[in-house]
């Protein structure tokens, strides 16, 4: 996928935005689009066969949670 | 013979004379105080100057140090905080709209202890904001400009704490590295930068970019000072859930020891196949690798995970973890941020659960293979920092992305994976500005990058070569 968008891109990006509640100002959204567009090729790159040992841990630090606030 | 000017004093040099009663914190204070006011207007590198507040510590750490009282190696030393570490009564404004009138009542952890140290707090630095951002001008303070040609990027996101080290404003900086934010500007500053171990140095009152990525650590001029800096802000803290019990360590107790006895994996495939890379990197590189053999160091070439995976899966998790935090203000306050953070954060509403569990899975498997698979057979790594030197600041365009290898670092992997990394100074691009060499070692093997850097730092000597600051104009 090139920087270029294309009109599907764009509008799925329109889309996406609007259903998370982003009103995205007209002059901020070139740059925005070309950040989707690099996230979602990146995302796509992550989608490989796991091994069991890539689990992601989960310890938490019970003090830490505790801690005065 | 005339005396050494004091900003060039080393923080062991500046310790000694303290101590012997030649110096004092009070006259360290007013040559930096006195340097910032010559120099800054031109650098950008503060965000506040807390003037008043660095006499008052000064004063104090004099009064200490005739008492008797010492609080270790950086009692009296002047050193200035990233503007989002929090300082008790002092505002952290992350150099940002949204928080421009927050003023914390308790001081970040890495504050703490260098208060505790006796050391002096000059002020807040510079950042891009947020710590993401970009070098923007569109946002309440400037970007910081590059003591070597202020006309040139300074490296980010930690952008006054290069600037004003480079410059000699400040021996010490603090910065924060998510991505390369303490690396980028060590490397493009020529100043030593330190991302410790993922653990080492508690976040706890420094405002987070990405919990899984963030990291604290210092900029300063040698690999000494670096050491000694970490031994103060490191250690375990129970109110940070990222903090790890590890033993205290002497960093510098391997300073000054050659290479003999340590294997160097030279990471070249890691910068050498990108399109664009500058051959001056290439050349720089080689010759450092080669300059680390002549120090008694076994070098081999050898090869990392692909570089473009490390850099998916630092990307994906860094950026849904600052929309997490940015949400609300983000659908309700867009103006408020500045361009580069509102472009660079908001599409990652587009990002799935599934997508940031992907990422934590590879996460885990590129951390595996980087220490069980290369880590193993060598005692450390050295690659590149950067793959061009620093643009110019007008190279950046209006709406994000600047030009690709603009901003490009080779320092996210590291990241990923928690390994401490250390920039230290390798020489310089034709141009006259800086490059570094980026030194990764093992978690929790911080010794062994010191040792390293401290001995490529004292065969190079480029650390000696300064900015030829003028007049109020770095030249």
């Amino acid at each position: 996928m090139g920087t270029e968008p294309g009109k599907a891109h764009e509008h799925e990006f329109d889309a996406v935005m609007a259903r998370c509640g982003h009103d995205v100002p007209a002059d901020l959204r070139p740059g925005a689009l070309a950040v989707y567009l690099e996230l979602t090729r990146m995302a796509a790159r992550l989608r490989q066969p796991r091994a069991a040992e890539s689990e992601p841990s989960n310890v938490f630090n019970v003090r830490a949670l505790l801690r005065d606030r | 013979m005339t005396s050494p000017p004091l900003h060039t004093l080393s923080i062991a040099e500046a310790g000694v004379a303290l101590r012997a009663g030649r110096l004092t914190a009070q006259a360290l204070t007013e040559h930096a105080l006195a340097r910032i006011a010559t120099h800054d207007d031109t650098l950008r590198a503060f965000i506040r100057v807390t003037a008043a507040r660095a006499r008052e510590d000064a004063a104090r750490a004099d009064q200490e140090l005739r008492a008797g009282l010492d609080r270790g190696p950086l009692h009296g030393i002047p050193y200035g905080l990233k503007d989002i570490f929090d300082v008790a009564g002092i505002p952290t404004t992350c150099n940002s709209r949204l928080r421009l009138d927050h003023v914390p009542a308790v001081d970040s952890e890495v504050e703490a202890r260098l208060k505790a140290g006796g050391a002096v707090l000059l002020g807040k630095l510079t950042t891009h904001e947020f710590a993401l951002g970009g070098p923007g001008f569109d946002l309440p303070f400037p970007p910081a400009r590059n003591p070597w040609n202020p006309a040139h990027f300074t490296g980010g996101s930690s952008s006054g704490s290069g600037s004003a080290v480079a410059a000699g404003l400040l021996r010490v900086a603090l910065g924060s590295d998510t991505g390369g934010s303490i690396r980028s500007p060590a490397t493009h500053c020529g100043v030593v930068g330190l991302k410790p171990t993922y653990g080492r140095v508690s976040r706890r009152g420094v405002f987070p970019l990405s919990f899984a990525l963030d990291h604290c650590g210092p900029l300063t001029w040698s690999v000494e000072d670096a050491a000694l800096v970490l031994g103060v802000i490191a250690g375990y803290d129970p109110l940070d859930p990222s903090s790890v019990e590890a033993p205290a360590e002497r960093y510098t107790e391997d300073l000054g020891q050659d290479l003999h006895g340590l294997r160097l994996g030279y990471a070249r495939r890691l910068f050498s196949d990108i399109s664009g890379v500058s051959p001056e990197v290439l050349a720089a590189m080689d010759a450092s690798a080669q300059t680390l053999a002549k120090l008694g160091a076994v070098v081999e070439e050898v090869v990392l995970p692909d570089f473009e995976l490390f850099k998916a899966c630092g990307r994906i998790i860094m950026t849904v973890e600052a929309y997490a935090i940015h949400e609300q203000d983000l659908k309700t306050r867009p103006r408020d941020f500045g361009r580069y953070t509102y472009q660079r954060v908001t599409p990652a509403a587009a990002l799935t659960a599934a997508d940031l569990t992907q990422a934590f899975r590879l996460r885990q498997e590129l951390t595996v293979q980087l220490n069980r698979e290369v880590l193993s057979r060598y005692d450390a790594l050295l690659t590149t920092t950067a793959l061009t030197s620093a643009p110019r600041l007008d190279e950046f365009p209006h709406d994000w992305p600047p030009p690709s290898l603009a901003v490009a670092v080779q320092t996210v992997p590291f990241n990923v994976t928690g390994n401490p990394a250390l920039v230290v100074p390798a020489g310089f691009f034709s141009n006259g500005l800086p490059l570094g060499m980026q030194l990764v070692g093992r978690p929790f093997d911080e010794r062994t990058l010191f040792r390293v850097g401290a001995a490529f730092e004292a065969r190079v000597g480029v650390t000696h070569r300064r900015p030829p600051l003028e007049g109020g104009r770095a030249s």
